[in-house]
């Protein structure tokens, strides 16, 4: 324990910043062991300079850590609250557990995978896009769903935040799965269109309806329509024909389209 | 007026959950009580902007909530605990008072951790800010979803149910922190205890199978049973509500026999005459 105590000089010159680094560094060294000395310097150091180091010191203890996803989407420019948003809520989370289970079963079932298997794979990828969507919003999937339903952030923007991870990441490592199916390559972008006009047409149904209602109901009518047009074809690629790929697109282009403009007054939530 | 309801009705399929209802409030603190399914939360959410009414039109803080700009200048001015809230996993206080913050638009990042730390200060949550809220208690929990609540200092507090999993020393610091609160503010508490009615609200609301049974001071509705009140060692024929009280004898509500021990009504014995059996009393069998 030392005996040695800067003298008061030599503490106001430490406390206005008038010593030299070498000085500072030894007086620092010596405050860090020294209560009395610790006890000049609060005495003559500027009070308000304190409350801002201290305040600046516990904003940066307090803040939360930020999340890899939250730098990928602010590297591509996504303000730093929204990234959180997108990234933070649990409901994206499980959004994102969902759809990559999804993708890990037809990852490993897809390679060298017989034909019934790249059936199922072209049946359902059109689903994975829209059940991140269908669980990204809603009392049924959010626990925090009062306090978001009551906030002012705006709803649409908040879904489609949301949603932002789990669509164009899914999407990604299907088209990669869907390299195996029959046709190669070329057919693995044919479920695309379908799956975004799936995942649009939850949204524009959403605020009527809520998320998971229309998401089953379209899943089935999907499902229907795909293992239909097999039975009926012999070849599931019946389903994404041109005039289907015409259907969907329009239908994107209007569900996006309402889903912008606003939700139907009769809506059962605001 | 801060709140200005007018003949709002909610009605989820066939079932009516209250209406019609209208009610005008300003600044103060005002109790709503009622015994389950009498329609407190259906209106509170309603207040809180989550349900619309299904008839009937509801202005907010001059804004009229069937109009999405109206909703948007409420909700920018709301403060709202739900009475069921769940948390995301691994959040720390800080980290959801935060997500909440930006929810409600807090976009800088200084200005928003400061206010974090001040809610989180009010409702004592400082020593915790950093714990995962896993780890926290249920009254814990609770003052944190009461702390998201003050952000931003808004004029209408909608509280629902807010002291439940309170102990009675943190139910008291949060009368305490309530009363503060409402100082120039329009808060709406809806509870079970009578005693928090009694102890903060100037103005009580009595609902009942979705509609407004009284509307006034806790004294008047303690008066409303003014020689309806009596004890008795058995529940009597007249009674309309009866329990045990705590000096082993049956307290009883309703039309007293003749030549009966009549006692001091409460604002829990107005309130039960109002709502006869289904209040919360463990009654005593006729």
């Amino acid at each position: 324990m030392t005996i040695w105590h800067a003298d008061a000089e030599l503490l106001a010159a430490y406390a206005g910043g008038r010593l030299d680094l070498a000085r500072t560094a030894s007086v620092e060294q010596h405050l860090l062991g020294c209560g009395v000395c610790r006890a000049g310097v609060a005495a003559v150091a500027d009070r308000s300079l304190l409350d801002r180091v201290w305040a600046d010191t516990v904003d940066v203890l307090d803040r939360p850590p930020v999340s890899l996803g939250e730098r990928v989407l602010t590297w591509f420019g996504l303000a730093a609250p929204a990234a959180r948003l997108a990234c933070n809520a649990s409901t994206a989370r499980r959004a994102w557990l969902a759809a990559s289970t999804l993708l890990a079963v037809f990852a490993l079932a897809a390679p060298g995978a017989d034909d019934r298997l790249a059936v199922w794979l072209l049946v359902l990828a059109p689903l994975v896009p829209m059940t991140g969507v269908a669980i990204a919003y809603g009392p049924e999937t959010d626990p925090m769903h009062e306090l978001v339903a009551s906030s002012s952030y705006p709803r649409l923007r908040l879904v489609l935040l949301r949603s932002l991870i789990v669509v164009p990441v899914t999407g990604v490592l299907l088209l990669a799965c869907s390299v195996g199916v029959p046709g190669g390559p070329r057919t693995a972008v044919l479920w695309l269109l379908p799956g975004l006009a799936l995942a649009a047409m939850t949204l524009a149904l959403e605020g009527r309806f809520g998320a998971l209602r229309p998401a089953v109901a379209l899943s089935v009518g999907w499902i229907a329509f795909a293992v239909g047009a097999r039975a009926g074809t012999g070849s599931v690629l019946a389903a994404y024909g041109p005039s289907v790929q015409l259907v969907c697109l329009a239908a994107l282009v209007a569900a996006a389209a309402f889903a912008a403009r606003g939700r139907h007054p009769s809506r059962r939530s605001f | 007026m801060d709140i200005r309801l007018t003949e709002v009705t909610k009605t989820f399929g066939r079932n009516r959950a209250i209406g019609p209802v209208s009610l005008e409030a300003g600044p103060g603190v005002l109790g709503l009580l009622g015994p389950n399914g009498a329609g407190k939360t259906t209106l509170l959410r309603i207040l809180a902007t989550v349900i619309a009414p299904t008839a009937g039109q509801a202005r907010l803080l001059g804004y009229d909530i069937a109009s999405p700009a109206g909703r948007t200048e409420i909700r920018r001015r709301l403060g709202y605990v739900p009475q069921e809230c769940g948390f995301p996993t691994g959040f720390t206080p800080f980290e959801y008072v935060d997500y909440v913050a930006i929810l409600k638009e807090w976009a800088d990042r200084r200005t928003r951790h400061d206010e974090v730390r001040r809610v989180l200060g009010v409702m004592g949550l400082t020593d915790v800010a950093g714990r995962r809220i896993r780890r926290l208690s249920g009254g814990m929990r609770r003052r944190l979803v009461i702390a998201q609540a003050l952000l931003g200092d808004p004029p209408l507090l909608v509280l629902d149910e807010p002291t439940v999993s309170l102990d009675p020393e943190q139910r008291l610091r949060f009368r305490d922190a309530v009363s503060t609160l409402a100082d120039g503010r329009c808060v709406v508490v809806s509870t079970h205890q009578t005693e928090d009615v009694a102890a903060l609200c100037p103005r009580v609301v009595v609902l009942h199978e979705g509609e407004i049974r009284y509307d006034g001071s806790p004294s008047g509705l303690a008066a409303r049973a003014d020689g309806r009140v009596w004890t008795a060692a058995d529940r009597q024929p007249g009674a309309v509500v009866a329990w045990r009280s705590e000096n082993g004898g049956i307290r009883q509500i309703g039309v007293p026999p003749v030549g009966s021990e009549l006692v001091r009504p409460t604002l829990e014995d107005g309130y039960l005459l109002l709502v006869g059996g289904a209040g919360n009393r463990q009654e005593v069998p006729a």
